[in-house]
């Protein structure tokens, strides 16, 4: 994708959806998704994330705006005639068909000659690891063989457009990082665009070339995942996608594009300005837990409280910090860090570098 | 999970002779009934004199056989627009933003609930308008609202299990409507189908009430027959037709059984 030239395949203006005149689903959505792209609609519930997906599918259609393919309208066109691959989270396997039944029913459709649709089939389900389950029933396989029959039915009439509805939301978590990976790497080997949704942040992190974060119908922020999860633009971006902290702030001076900001406590810090800083209004300032360093001497700088839990994951030690105006903040150190203040009650002072650290918009 | 074996003996025991008793009622009367078609005199009496075919004979004669090929004839016509109508119903009921669904399902259920009389009184006066009475189109038409609340009802049960996101991936798969009606959702809602489409036929292929009103002498059907047996020269004949009737009937059920569970 890096590097390649930026063709957009799907754009959406300006669209709106509404159910009953008042309250809207999805607001003024502009967004553009290039060719051979790994794109993630990612939020919470009731985000628009879905409708959104659902009105590209064609199951839903916009109250207003237009949806474009290749600069064709494609929103009055109905899901049949616009040849995209739909994944769901149920899989919406047709029961009473086999697996190779299942993945030809596009072919079926389309008048495809039996020898060709048998052939396209067989080597969809190669692809797909899926050949030993041919003639099987899906009742017969598993959750992770079911999602690869449904991708595998998806891709095999070659679409112009992948769309998945949080396919991997019914699997447990090991079978979905290892399916995570295969499909980002099927996406590569096929050259798919893929449309993504899901409400997993780090699965939108592992798979995406870009990452659409989602709340109350509005895309918050749109970039790739390193920009998302390093240069949040709000408090909610920064709260969704990864561990966070977030300190409610008030911003005392604004020099360049760094800000000085006091914490509830009094503590003064320092962060990078946002569009949302102005000096004497309140702020949050964000920082990643891995970001910060939990030193036992004071130094310029850094932050004193007190350590009030430590939790060990087995990779990493998570250690929480009480500030004195009752803030809470929780900082990552790998197990084999050492010189790391441990005990519960003890001094803790925590130290970042200014410019990893944000002022977003405050409560 | 406790199970019902489980349970003490003194619990069990009066529990299976509530189940015989039950069942007994609903088998009884026709352990009663149906051995006097084997009878040889034309008299409802126990004990039997002698064994005897004779009433199975007279079911050869012209005029049961015509009544027999004129109640299949009615079923069968009524059954497939029974079941026609009554799964399209079903579908379109089975939406959520149907308008006025609790009030057209009731409606459409109405059939059940009021007296087959009084239905048939007000079809008897309409038809008079439209030259239906004694006609078999008339027939099948008054059977037809009769049996399809029942392919409603069992079409519906079917439907609540049946997920909708399946059309919805037959149709980004390029299935157009029927196609998608076609080839996804009718095989997968088939056992409904298939057991409202026995129901239908079984209803039809019972009912008298609707025959006495809208047929005419031409259409003679089983149970009209036995109907007016009752009333003119009552004899065994009419048992012996209830026998090859609910013979007919067991079969068709356990065919229906065996295709369903053979899926």
């Amino acid at each position: 994708m890096i590097g390649a030239p930026k063709e957009v395949h799907v754009s959406l203006s300006g669209v709106l959806k509404t159910y009953d005149g008042q309250h809207y689903v999805v607001r003024d959505l502009d967004l553009e998704v290039y060719k051979g792209e790994f794109l993630t609609l990612l939020g919470p519930s009731g985000s628009g994330k879905t409708t959104t997906l659902m009105m590209l599918a064609g199951f839903e259609h916009p109250t207003d705006g237009a949806i474009l393919l290749d600069g064709r309208p494609v929103h009055n066109i109905p899901p049949e005639k616009r040849n995209f691959g739909v994944v769901f989270q149920s899989y919406a396997l047709f029961p009473h068909m086999t697996v190779a039944e299942n993945v030809g029913y596009s072919l079926r459709v389309r008048g495809t000659a039996k020898d060709e649709t048998a052939r396209r089939v067989a080597g969809t389900l190669e692809a797909m690891r899926l050949s030993d389950f041919a003639q099987r029933y899906p009742t017969a396989l598993s959750g992770g063989q079911q999602q690869r029959v449904a991708l595998a039915r998806a891709l095999v009439f070659e679409p112009d457009l992948v769309l998945m509805d949080e396919p991997l939301g019914a699997l447990d978590k090991r079978l979905r990082e290892e399916l995570q990976l295969e499909i980002r790497s099927i996406a590569e080997r096929f050259g798919l665009t893929v449309i993504y949704v899901t409400h997993d942040q780090e699965e939108a992190l592992t798979m995406s070339d870009r990452i659409a974060v989602f709340n109350n119908g509005y895309i918050q922020q749109i970039g790739p995942a390193e920009e998302i999860y390093s240069r949040p633009v709000n408090r909610f971006v920064a709260g969704f996608v990864g561990d966070n902290n977030g300190l409610d702030a008030t911003v005392t001076s604004v020099e360049g594009d760094l800000a000085q900001a006091r914490l509830r406590g009094g503590a003064e810090v320092v962060a990078r300005t946002t569009s949302h800083t102005r000096a004497g209004a309140p702020a949050t300032i964000s920082i990643r837990p891995e970001l910060i360093v939990p030193l036992k001497e004071a130094r310029p700088g850094a932050l004193s409280g007190t350590v009030s839990n430590v939790v060990y994951t087995g990779d990493q030690l998570r250690i929480y910090a009480t500030l004195p105006g009752g803030d809470e903040v929780v900082v990552k150190r790998p197990t084999s860090a050492t010189d790391v203040p441990t005990e519960i009650g003890a001094p803790v002072h925590l130290y970042w570098d200014p410019t990893s650290a944000w002022a977003l918009d405050g409560q | 999970m406790r199970h019902y074996h489980d349970l003490p003996l003194w619990v069990r025991l009066p529990l299976y002779a509530f189940v015989a008793l039950a069942l007994a009622m609903m088998v009884l009367p026709l352990a009663a009934a149906l051995p006097i078609s084997l009878n040889v005199d034309p008299w409802f009496v126990y004990p039997f004199r002698e064994f005897s075919l004779r009433w199975f004979e007279a079911l050869l004669s012209p005029r049961w056989t015509g009544a027999i090929v004129n109640s299949v004839l009615i079923a069968v016509a009524t059954t497939l627009l029974a079941t026609g109508l009554g799964t399209l119903a079903a579908i379109g009921l089975a939406n959520p933003r149907f308008p006025f669904r609790n009030l057209v399902m009731v409606l459409g259920l109405a059939p059940l609930i009021v007296p087959v009389v009084v239905l048939a009184l007000g079809l008897y006066i309409f038809f008079g308008q439209l030259s239906l009475n004694y006609t078999f189109i008339g027939v099948v038409i008054a059977h037809t609202l009769l049996a399809s609340p029942f392919v409603v009802i069992t079409v519906t049960a079917t439907l609540t299990r049946f997920d909708f996101t399946l059309m919805r991936a037959a149709a980004s798969l390029g299935a157009g409507r029927v196609f998608a009606f076609r080839t996804v959702m009718l095989p997968v809602i088939a056992p409904g189908v298939g057991a409202g489409a026995i129901l239908a036929f079984a209803a039809s292929f019972d009912e008298v009430v609707m025959m006495l009103f809208i047929s005419g002498p031409q259409q003679q059907t089983v149970p009209k027959l036995m109907y007016l047996g009752m009333r003119e020269n009552i004899n065994p004949t009419i048992i012996a037709a209830a026998v090859v009737t609910i013979a007919f009937t067991s079969v068709l059920m356990a065919a229906t059984y065996r295709l369903n569970r053979g899926k």
